[in-house]
């Protein structure tokens, strides 16, 4: 079976020089499917204003998202590249986000529980996200995305064996 | 007895209890459908009576796959001390919930459950976001599940569960006369703001009264009060009239909540006991408490007083009814602060300290421009050239408003807590001890790589700071020692 535990060099790093472990490269194909569909179902819907009005707000709606659409791809492809995760000997760190990169990390001991969730896209792409569930009234919940089965599953037992072993 | 080391599904009783409660739920639903068809009905009873037969019959079956569904669905078993149950059906999600980290178990038994001999359980973490799933379980499954997670806390907290300490409890009274003073001290404004949304509320409904109504409403404020039509001081009689009502709303208000509020406290939970009339009990514990907020405005200061209200951890089944206290009064916090932290919690050195930069000003004009210039925008639309001072002065007013917030923004890490000062006009300290930490997060704007200033947040089990424009090297030095402190 696969082990995900902490890196030896990685434990004692800071969140500035960690190496981050990227997400699985079949995530952008992932997020390009999901884009299609979700931006398929907008253009689909504002078809519907042919009821309503003349044809020309049908195309403007139609070139507004069809522009928003490439937007996306070219952000997705950025967004790709900068996602990472990485595992110290008391915490777990993400990273993400375009526009406002963002740096999280939640400590072992405040995780309440772990999910692993599949939807049908990432489930044909043989991918899963990890759930992390924590106490906190906002920021309650980091989900990594683009893991394989077998790497969620390593880091929901090392979440796990962690919370078990501390309060052995 | 079930030992719970395979995944397994949920027995045939759950299936008929889930199999009622779909009943129930697409019955209620299709009601009003088969009301329509009853009333629709042309004389025929007997087609009637299949046609609502039918209805039912869909129902049945539909109850019938979406319980069948909810069955196959959920899988649960327990396995190195961790619940482990796998539920919906598009979405597959795999839940994983340490048994150590289960702090509440919920049943629940109507009378369809005791029927089947039944219970169903839900388990409570402190996780403030949680799927609810309900585990329809047996008396005997049930009695087995409990066995396994108290075995599992009777292990864990075999040292820790010592009996408390003798404590005897000590009892304050705090003054009504500084509740009063105190509350004349806070901001006014926003009461006005809401009486002011009242006042137009009725203004519009008074404009659906019929054209005869509003000419005798005008009548008669034109005849009474012609001198004060557009002048300036009845635009200020009304300002001031709205206020001295709001004040008094506001005061009411206070003396109805807190009026006669006592305290009794030992060392490990503070009773608050406060109320005019029907009077109210809040409850904090000492571990509970996440953030001790303390706000202090100008004239709080300048006659020693202050605003204390102490935010309690909260999960997704709690209730915040009791975070709403505000103890309003003398400046009390070195009590309350030296009751959480320790005696001693003045006399702790600085070991980081971060300030804002001026990024928070332009962040707070942001919000102050954008409304300026719409309101602008509209008043010059139609023609009303002198109101537009209105939203220009109340951008000009954000410029102070953005030099003082930055000011007042800044983070302070001590030997065994933090502080997070924040606020507007006034300065607010919020005190939090490094153990209340939940999640830390770094966050930059396109504009850091240019200012090297980031934002950070702290989440608690009750609270969350962004403290915003800090110098990048400071950020994350305060941030590796937040995530290191609780482990010392």
């Amino acid at each position: 079976m696969y082990e995900q535990s902490p890196d030896r060099d990685q434990i004692n790093r800071p969140i500035d020089e960690l190496h981050y472990e990227p997400v699985n490269p079949r995530f952008r194909s992932v997020q390009i499917v999901s884009a299609v569909i979700a931006y398929s179902l907008l253009a689909v819907l504002a078809l519907l204003l042919l009821l309503v009005d003349t044809y020309w707000w049908c195309i403007a709606a139609e070139i507004v998202i069809t522009v928003s659409f490439i937007i996306n791809l070219k952000i997705l492809r950025k967004a790709y590249k900068f996602k990472g995760y990485a595992l110290r000997e008391h915490d777990i760190t993400y990273r993400g986000g375009v526009i406002f990169p963002k740096i999280t990390t939640v400590p072992f001991s405040k995780i309440q529980q772990v999910s692993i969730k599949q939807n049908p896209v990432s489930k044909y792409f043989g991918l899963s996200a990890i759930d992390i569930v924590n106490g906190a009234q906002v920021l309650s919940s980091l989900a990594i995305q683009g893991l394989t089965k077998e790497k969620a599953d390593a880091i929901k037992n090392v979440i796990t064996q962690r919370l078990n072993n501390n309060h052995d | 007895m079930t030992d719970f080391s395979v995944p397994q599904r949920m027995g045939f009783g759950a299936f008929v209890i889930y199999f009622l409660k779909f009943f129930r739920l697409t019955f209620n639903a299709s009601i009003i459908y088969m009301a329509y068809t009853l009333f629709q009905s042309d004389g025929d009873l007997t087609k009637t009576i299949l046609k609502i037969a039918a209805i039912v019959g869909c129902t049945t079956i539909f109850a019938l796959i979406l319980a069948s569904l909810a069955i196959f669905q959920m899988k649960f078993h327990v396995e190195d001390g961790n619940l482990i149950y796998r539920h919906n059906l598009i979405s597959r999600a795999t839940t994983t919930i340490p048994l150590s980290r289960i702090h509440t178990l919920r049943t629940r038994q109507g009378l369809l459950y005791r029927l089947f001999d039944l219970r169903g359980v839900l388990f409570d973490t402190l996780a403030a976001k949680e799927e609810e799933i309900e585990l329809v379980l047996s008396e005997s499954d049930w009695q087995s599940l409990l066995t396994r997670i108290e075995r599992q806390e009777l292990t864990q907290s075999a040292v820790s569960n010592m009996p408390p300490a003798y404590n005897p409890s000590s009892f304050i009274e705090f003054s009504n006369k500084d509740l009063v003073f105190d509350a004349l001290c806070q901001n006014h404004l926003k009461g006005m703001v809401i009486l002011g949304g009242f006042v137009s509320v009725i203004f519009n409904t008074l404009s659906d009264f019929s054209e005869n109504s509003i000419e005798l409403i005008e009548g008669y404020i034109k005849s009474h009060f012609d001198q004060f039509a557009l002048s300036v001081t009845g635009v200020a009689l009304i300002m001031a009239c709205t206020y001295i009502v709001s004040l008094v709303l506001w005061l009411g208000k206070v003396l109805l909540r807190y009026y006669n509020l006592s305290l009794t406290y030992n060392s490990k939970m503070l009773t608050f006991s406060h109320g005019l009339f029907s009077r109210l009990s809040s409850r904090f514990t000492r571990d509970k408490i996440c953030t001790v907020w303390i706000k202090l405005n100008y004239f709080e200061k300048r006659f020693g007083l202050s605003t204390i209200a102490l935010r309690q951890a909260l999960n997704s089944s709690a209730k915040k009814e009791d975070d709403n206290l505000k103890i309003y009064g003398r400046d009390h916090y070195d009590f309350f602060l030296s009751w959480w932290l320790g005696q001693d919690y003045g006399q702790e050195a600085d070991i980081a300290t971060a300030k804002s930069g001026k990024g928070v000003i332009s962040r707070s004009l942001l919000s102050d421009v954008l409304l300026s210039s719409v309101a602008i925008a509209v008043l010059w639309h139609f023609g009303l050239y002198v109101w537009t001072i209105l939203p220009a002065t109340y951008l000009l007013a954000g410029i102070p408003k953005g030099i003082l917030t930055m000011r007042h923004s800044h983070i302070t890490l001590k030997e065994s807590y933090l502080i997070v000062n924040n606020g507007c006009f006034a300065e607010t300290k919020n005190y939090l001890k490094y153990d209340n930490i939940e999640v830390v997060r770094v966050t930059r704007t396109p504009l850091s790589r240019f200012t090297g200033r980031v934002s950070l947040s702290i989440s608690t089990t009750g609270t969350t700071f962004t403290v915003r424009s800090l110098r990048q090297e400071q950020a994350m030095n305060i941030y590796e020692l937040l995530l290191a402190k609780p482990q010392k």
